[in-house]
């Protein structure tokens, strides 16, 4: 029997009008190679708003007066939210080996570190940075403040409750998994409340202008700029080059370089990975 | 304005993003293309496919593709003007014949990258060009932009030349979707040079000696590999495909781990073969590798169906509570997909467990498998989920078994009468047991909570008789989604006692009622409702509108006059539907023509569309035009089909 008989189908044009909808409204592009995933998360978004199809979805999303809410609902059901602690080990190991040393060297008159983790969908970098900068001891009684944003609140109240199960702790060691968590039983655990003071989390969108984000000493935006088509990644590299102070850092994920972006940034090369840096 | 040298890449980066985005930048940004610096040419190259570059523009530009000195130039050059339309194809194509071969490649590649049917004629010439290089990018040009004239030309190639001219032909073809004749793809396969492309070819052909071929290719290491990506791109589903490959599977030695590292690389068309022969011989020792796949977008559906067509021992595989923890959500909702789908009666017990999880996404993939089962031993479970957040998941699961065992849906929904039923058991209860559910659905609409209230409008069809009462004294209602449901459910009932309702709900103070009724109207072809919905079109929420044409379209309009207002009404839906409800009307041709022509995309696309259906060979100069001009490929796309379509007819057709 064929799996999808009954289901609705996203046709061409009506997958262009809704990533034309996404992209207006967060940056984030709907990809064709999308399409199959698109009609099965957003299968219960149709059922939930009482339409039958596509046609009906986009309509609901454009002209009802729920629309922009339901936008917010489809991009939580679409964006990609895939994380973990301690991602992309060997950059995080760079940052804490040859960055925070540095930081600590440079910031030492102000005493003060600022982090910003953009696009931190359920928080797990965000943690795990907070759990760099604590392991590196060379902050204490520092005023340390890692911003952990992202567009949506679903994730941002998934990060705030700081509960995490198995997949999100595949590359984290059971050594790891004992300093900085709290069992909670059923293979769920809490992150330390030492390492949740650390975090601020709000809900920035990345294509705006930031007022409110304070000036940075480095930013993490790991593996969100893939979602993005190339005018909205430079508008989005600017603000974050706008965003750091100058020798600030910014880490992107490996799937995502600016090597074939014009830049302001500098290409910095560590022992075993790479960030950009706004010049000095 | 001059770029100097002396300022520095993001100075000179800045200006350029500074420019205006008119023609008046065009020298500042063509000579910006010969920068020192990537991002400073990149970025001039980008704004100037911006600028709609015409002929003479194009011209200049080309003239750099001859600096050999500046390579840097020459590819950004080279780059705009794959980008630039019809005028830069115009000056291209002449540079096929230019007395430098390397100029003659350079240009074979850029009218490749343009993707543009009118470089087909040029590029079909070149392919003979005395040059083996130019007439190697002529081959691959001419495989990115596809249409009958070059695939015929790549086919005639496949029979003569050189074995890498022959491989370049056959690779374009596949590319294209192209299926070549099956001797010539074997003949080829069996020569290493041109084995690989072969296997992908032969996947094109929708014959069974093709699949015999790949499954040998499987038998050798050499081309194992070549076949296991070919198997990827097969499209035909057979049991004797499926016998063959199996058969080729248990010949290979150590076949599990081969596919097993296969489907943890990174090379999708491996995977995809490998997802291919894993389902054909049934492979399920490999169902944890194959889910992975599923996180993939590009791989998920194939997998999806990969993993459905094992059969209902992969949902016992996957129903461990460890297995599932260790999947994302986005794999877990694909994974419950899988199981719901093949789930049956031997699952009950263990999706019985998971429905006292704690991890919610595991107790909605739970019922809704239970559902799926259809088994008795799931309505219990399902009846207890009816107070729940997963009340809509256990209600229509209930409503699936009902219709197997509605007595047993009954008898487990009993005690739940009293107090009193929740509104997902009582939907259930009324598809059970219609008749013992009227005094409950008459409590409901007597209810002072609205959702209630609601509820009982949404069941009053099951009423009878009492039905039409319930729904004229809930018109009264003070909360609009209890006016709005009696709306809905007037489309169950009988159009002539539902009229009058809907004709006074039309004037109704919620936009949200107005809608539904709107769409009832046009639900039940309701034509006493034609006057109000035509006042309607006088209103200007776009909301209103919408559905007003849609059912107006329904009514049969074609012969109305539409308010011209509509046709270029800002929100291009409105604009669609307007087009639709005229399409067949006096008028409609030439508004469909100027339609052609619109800002919007969406609009030029439903307007090719609907003139395939209403036009005649005349429109064909028109959709031409326009097809020369459109840049939006799905628009395109539109109009190259309305002009197949109306094509033939035309007087004038070649």
């Amino acid at each position: 029997m064929p799996p999808d008989s009954a289901r609705p189908e996203l046709w061409a044009e009506e997958l262009r009008m809704l990533r034309d909808l996404l992209e207006r409204a967060c940056g984030f592009v709907l990809r064709e190679e999308l399409k199959f995933l698109a009609e099965r998360r957003l299968a219960p978004r149709l059922e939930a708003v009482g339409v039958r199809d596509f046609a009906g979805y986009l309509r609901h999303l454009k002209f009802d007066a729920r629309g922009p809410e339901e936008i917010e609902a489809a991009l939580d059901a679409l964006v990609p939210r895939e994380t973990y602690f301690f991602r992309e080990r060997e950059q995080l190991d760079c940052f804490s080996q040859e960055v925070l040393p540095e930081l600590a060297k440079t910031n030492a008159s102000l005493r003060t570190l600022r982090l910003w983790s953009a696009g931190c969908a359920s928080g797990e970098e965000a943690y795990s940075l907070a759990m760099l900068v604590e392991a590196s001891g060379l902050f204490r009684d520092w005023h340390v403040e890692i911003f952990a944003t992202d567009m949506s609140r679903k994730a941002l109240n998934a990060a705030r409750t700081a509960e995490y199960g198995e997949s999100s702790l595949r590359s984290t060691s059971p050594q790891e998994i004992a300093a900085h968590f709290d069992a909670l039983g059923g293979e769920r655990y809490a992150v330390k409340e030492k390492y949740r003071r650390m975090v601020r989390w709000g809900r920035v969108n990345l294509i705006e202008k930031s007022t409110v984000v304070p000036t940075m000493d480095a930013i993490f935006c790991r593996n969100v700029l893939i979602y993005f088509e190339r005018p909205t990644r430079r508008i989005v590299v600017d603000h974050f080059f706008e965003q750091l102070r100058p020798g600030g850092w910014l880490f992107l994920g490996h799937s995502e370089n600016l090597l074939n972006e014009p830049t302001r940034f500098l290409v910095h090369s560590f022992t075993a990975d790479l960030a950009y840096r706004r010049p000095l | 304005m001059n770029l100097t040298h002396d300022e520095n890449e993001s100075a000179r980066f800045a200006r350029i993003e500074a420019l205006p985005a008119t023609n008046e930048s065009f020298a500042t940004l063509k000579a910006a293309l010969g920068d020192a610096s990537w991002s400073v040419r990149q970025a001039a190259a980008e704004r100037l496919i911006g600028l709609s570059l015409d002929v003479r523009a194009c011209r200049e530009i080309a003239l750099m593709l001859r600096d050999r000195d500046n390579t840097g130039a020459r590819n950004a050059a080279a780059w705009v003007l794959s980008k630039a339309g019809p005028h830069a194809v115009e000056v291209t194509a002449p540079l096929l014949t230019d007395a430098d071969a390397d100029l003659r490649k350079f240009a074979a590649d850029i009218l490749g990258d343009s993707h543009h049917s009118g470089a087909v004629d040029p590029l079909v010439l070149a392919l003979n060009d005395v040059d083996g290089n130019v007439s190697l990018a002529a081959t691959e040009a001419l495989g990115k932009i596809g249409g009958a004239a070059a695939i015929d030309s790549l086919r005639h190639r496949l029979e003569t030349g050189p074995l890498i001219s022959r491989v370049a032909a056959l690779e374009a073809l596949t590319s294209l979707g192209v299926a070549a004749p099956l001797p010539i793809v074997v003949a080829m396969a069996n020569e290493p040079a041109s084995a690989r492309s072969a296997y992908r070819a032969a996947a094109r052909i929708l014959d069974f000696g093709a699949t015999l071929m790949l499954c040998r290719g499987l038998l050798s290491h050499a081309t194992r590999d070549a076949a296991l990506s070919a198997f990827g791109l097969l499209t035909s589903h057979s049991r004797a495909a499926d016998d063959e490959i199996r058969t080729a599977v248990r010949l290979i030695p150590d076949a599990h781990q081969w596919l097993e590292k296969v489907l943890a690389s990174d090379d999708d068309e491996r995977r995809r073969g490998a997802l291919r022969v894993v389902q054909a011989a049934q492979l399920t020792r490999l169902v944890l590798p194959v889910c992975r796949l599923l996180s993939q977008p590009s791989l998920a559906e194939n997998t999806l169906r990969a993993l459905i067509r094992l059969g209902p021992s992969v949902a016992t595989m996957l129903l461990n509570p460890s297995r599932l923890s260790s999947f994302d959500e986005d794999v877990l909702l694909l994974v419950g997909e899988v199981i719901a789908e093949l789930a049956d009666g031997t699952h009950v017990a263990a999706l019985l467990t998971f429905t006292r999880s704690t991890e919610p996404n595991f107790v909605s993939l739970a019922l809704k498998a239970l559902g799926q089962t259809r088994s008795k031993e799931a309505i219990v479970p399902l009846v207890e989920a009816l107070a729940g957040e997963h009340a809509a998941i256990a209600t229509s699961g209930l409503i699936a078994i009902g219709k197997s065992w509605p007595e047993a849906v009954k008898v487990a929904l009993t005690p739940l009468q009293k107090p009193a039923m929740a509104p997902a058991a009582l939907k259930v209860w009324a598809t059970v047991a219609p008749a013992d559910a009227v005094t409950l659905i008459q409590q409901y609409s007597q209810s002072t909570d609205p959702t209630r209230r609601q509820c009982a409008v949404e069941l009053a069809h099951t009423l009878g008789p009492g039905a039409f009462e319930l729904l004229q004294a809930s018109m009264l209602d003070e909360n609009a989604l209890v006016r709005e449901a009696v709306c809905r459910s007037l489309a169950l009932i009988s159009p002539d006692k539902g009229a009058p309702l809907l004709l006074q709900s039309l004037r109704d103070s919620s936009e949200r009622v107005v809608c539904a009724a709107i769409q009832t109207a046009g639900d039940l072809r309701l034509e006493a409702a034609r006057p109000a919905l035509l006042l309607l079109l006088a209103k200007a929420e776009p909301s209103i509108l919408l559905v007003t044409l849609q059912a107006l379209e329904r009514l049969g309009a074609s012969n109305v006059d539409l308010p011209e207002a509509l046709f270029t009404h800002t929100e291009s839906d409105v604009v669609k539907q307007a087009l639709m409800v005229c399409a067949t009307g006096p008028r409609a041709r030439p508004r469909l023509r100027k339609a052609l022509l619109d800002a919007r995309w969406t609009v030029r696309a439903a307007a090719a569309r609907l003139l395939a259906l209403a036009g005649s060979p005349e429109d064909v100069p028109a959709l031409e035009l326009a097809l020369s001009e459109e840049s939006n490929d799905l628009a395109h796309e539109a109009m190259r089909s309305s002009l197949t379509h109306l094509r033939p007819f035309a007087p004038h057709a070649p």
